[in-house]
């Protein structure tokens, strides 16, 4: 996995978990700072086990502050007409509306790319789970979009 | 909607889009691995290490050295006690990072704590294997006996406490405790002691058996000792 991209899903990650840009990074930071701790450059870089640090990390930082359902402040998306905002502004609406087990399996799979097997493994869950969840949260996030368009 | 629903990565992609992180490429910058060679990463260990080791492995040669010249008998067993402690040197430098606090240093320099132990073991090793290598033929000249008895003397009582000592500092009471390695070099030491100065029959027997079959013994407890060494790798978050 290259560094660049694995550090982007990683923050990625964090930030939606967070909703704090500062905190995302000092969570990505450390969980790069403890992976080459314990692995070295010797060892590409393992996105199940970054995930599983920097999830662990996201929940001792959740406890202490307690964040919204999803982040107020997102990056612009260049190119993007009126009409794709709105668009985007509606799915943020729906996804808040979700719980967060199914917005942090959304991004996993759909912008994070990652496998259902790496997915699995973070979670704790079969593959065949994580389908199912999958498919579960997708109907969800469907009917949210269709009731708030 | 003007796009189809279906475009699911599309849609989430723009609503999961995260700000730009004000950090991110300083960091990755530091990130970037730094090519090194096995033998740099070596000279790179070997400076870590204090100078009181090197100081003992010298001491060690230079007592053997200096005995063995005014042919003074009592060299081989000084020797064979000396050993374990430098059997105990090398653990104790091996786990350092821990007690002095130098994880957090040694993980700022982007190898792993694996790679850095295993170096110092290596380093460490090529330094007993000299000292080994120096005093068994000078005390094999010196006082006859033939290379490999006199070496598998002094290096079984070496690897005995080299084995125990890892096994043991890897027990929780190990990592507590900081003076389990001198203490079981100095057990092993003050049982050579005692077992020569007890009966000077058994240790004629003791030869015997170290010239039939002093090398498989040494190779059993060599093997004990890399064994103890992989293991102690294996477990170096706890060790280290």
């Amino acid at each position: 996995m290259d560094l660049e991209l694995a550090y982007d899903r990683i923050y990625r990650y964090a930030y939606f978990r967070l909703g704090e840009r500062a905190a995302a990074e000092d969570i990505t930071q450390e969980a790069f700072l403890r992976f080459l701790g314990k692995y070295g450059q010797l060892r590409e870089y393992d996105m199940r086990i970054l995930y599983t640090i920097a999830r662990n990390l996201c929940i001792d930082e959740y406890r202490r502050i307690k964040p919204e359902a999803l982040p107020e402040e997102t990056a612009e998306v260049p190119g993007l007409s009126v009409d794709g905002q709105e668009e985007r502004i509606l799915v943020r609406d729906a996804l808040s509306k979700l719980p967060a087990e199914e917005r942090e399996l959304l991004l996993l799979r759909y912008v994070n790319d990652e496998s259902p097997g790496t997915i699995g493994k973070l979670l704790k869950l079969s593959r065949f789970a994580v389908y199912r969840r999958l498919k579960t949260a997708e109907e969800h996030l469907r009917k949210e979009m269709e009731a708030e368009g | 909607m003007k796009r189809k629903k279906d475009d699911l990565d599309t849609l989430l992609r723009e609503a999961f889009a995260a700000p730009e992180p004000a950090g991110r490429e300083a960091f990755l910058k530091t990130l970037r691995p730094r090519e090194v060679s096995t033998m740099q990463m070596l000279r790179q260990q070997a400076a870590y290490i204090r100078v009181p080791v090197w100081l003992f492995a010298a001491l060690t040669v230079g007592l053997t050295i200096a005995g063995a010249s005014v042919h003074l008998e009592e060299t081989v067993r000084l020797m064979v006690m000396l050993m374990p402690f430098t059997a105990a040197v090398c653990v104790l430098e091996t786990k350092r990072s821990e007690r002095f606090g130098m994880s957090e240093l040694e993980m700022a320099t982007r190898y792993s704590l694996r790679s850095v132990i295993l170096s110092r073991m290596i380093v460490l090793g090529i330094l007993s294997a000299l000292v080994l290598c120096i005093c068994a033929p000078v005390l094999a000249a010196a006082f006859g006996g033939g290379v490999l008895p006199v070496g598998t003397r002094i290096l079984i009582p070496y690897l005995v406490t080299m084995s125990a000592s890892l096994a043991v500092e890897r027990s929780p009471l190990g990592r507590k405790n900081g003076l389990l390695s001198p203490g079981i070099a100095l057990v092993v030491a003050s049982l050579s002691f005692l077992f020569g100065s007890y009966n000077p029959l058994l240790v004629l027997r003791y030869l015997e058996v170290l010239r039939s079959f002093g090398l498989p013994i040494a190779a059993f407890f060599l093997l004990l000792t890399v064994y103890e060494q992989w293991k102690t790798i294996k477990s170096v978050e706890a060790f280290a």
